[in-house]
């Protein structure tokens, strides 16, 4: 028996007001859910409510904790960026850099008031901005599959910190080791909003 | 999933090996799949299923495809042209594992 959109839809709050609050993995958990539930609805006999308070007694902890993958931090994404930005192509963008650092002096064009640190910060900022528009004004939902990349930016911007500190010019190679980071971090934000659109997942 | 140390190690071969003979499927299909060819005997979680979907989509190993059906939205997964060589060599890799178990566990004994 085929659930209805009623059903689907309880299903779909009720995983929601368990904390699940990204779009993409609460859909498949809805589908996995529903698929289970219509099954021991023909096996048992049952109507929706028993079968899925039935289901979800016996199987309520190992769902959500399908949840926990979003809550950690994603290996597998800082390594598809790492491949990312060792691709040939990025790699020719990345020794025009050198080159232009080795032949033009990049501080005679930035001062005091405004140095290289401050462009590498305008451009995160700029970023950061960008995806927070894009999520919540744009999708208007919260989907794993795009945030996870936002936690890249963060290493990148704690990392430089770290590194450039506030007050520092930063327009040596290590400015523009950084500035490529962040160029090739807007490059990849951008092929996963494609692969996102894809997908298709935004009529959901 | 049953006696889970021991088929931790093979959930992705085996989900590969599933996509490579049924082209595409969704999370709960391999699950009863599995649970069907086994007679019941394997089950594989969700907790454990679908993080290592996702892990083998973000490896380009499983391509993924999102359609309206029944009433909801189900995500079908596929092997990619990467994934279908890495099927192969894990094939390979996992019956050179179980001939080795076998020569551990059955010795043949020369006299």
């Amino acid at each position: 028996m085929k659930l209805t959109k009623e059903n689907i839809q309880f299903i779909d709050t009720y995983l929601k007001n368990s904390n699940i609050i990204y779009v993409d993995i609460r859909l498949e958990m809805t589908d996995h859910i529903a698929s289970a539930v219509e099954d021991k609805m023909q096996e048992e006999n049952l109507d929706f409510y028993d079968a899925f308070k039935n289901y979800m007694i016996k199987n309520k902890a190992i769902i959500l904790n399908n949840n926990k993958e979003s809550n950690s931090f994603s290996w597998t994404e800082i390594k598809k960026y790492l491949l990312f930005i060792v691709q040939p192509k990025k790699l020719i963008f990345a020794m025009f850099l050198l080159l232009l650092h080795q032949f033009v002096d990049v501080n005679s064009y930035f001062s005091k008031a405004f140095s290289f640190n401050d462009l590498l910060l305008v451009l995160i900022v700029s970023i950061s901005f960008f995806q927070i528009i894009y999520y919540f004004v744009y999708l208007k939902k919260r989907f794993y599959s795009l945030e996870k990349s936002g936690m890249i930016l963060f290493i990148i911007y704690y990392t430089k910190m770290i590194f450039i500190p506030f007050g520092s010019e930063g327009s040596n190679a290590l400015g523009l080791f950084f500035f490529y980071l962040i160029f090739a971090y807007s490059l990849f934000f951008f092929k996963e909003i494609r692969t996102f659109q894809k997908h298709k997942y935004n009529f959901a | 999933m049953k006696n889970s140390q021991l088929y931790k190690g093979s959930l992705n071969t085996i989900v590969m090996k599933l996509l490579e003979e049924n082209g595409r499927m969704y999370g709960y299909e391999i699950t009863q799949k599995v649970k069907d060819i086994t007679k019941g005997e394997l089950k594989i979680t969700e907790g454990a299923l679908y993080p290592a979907l996702h892990k083998m989509e973000a490896e380009g190993i499983l391509e993924v495809e999102v359609e309206n059906v029944d009433n909801r939205l189900r995500k079908y997964y596929k092997l990619t042209q990467k994934g279908t060589t890495e099927t192969v060599n894990k094939l390979a890799e996992l019956e050179e594992f179980i001939k080795n178990m076998q020569s551990i566990v059955q010795p043949k004994l020369d006299f």
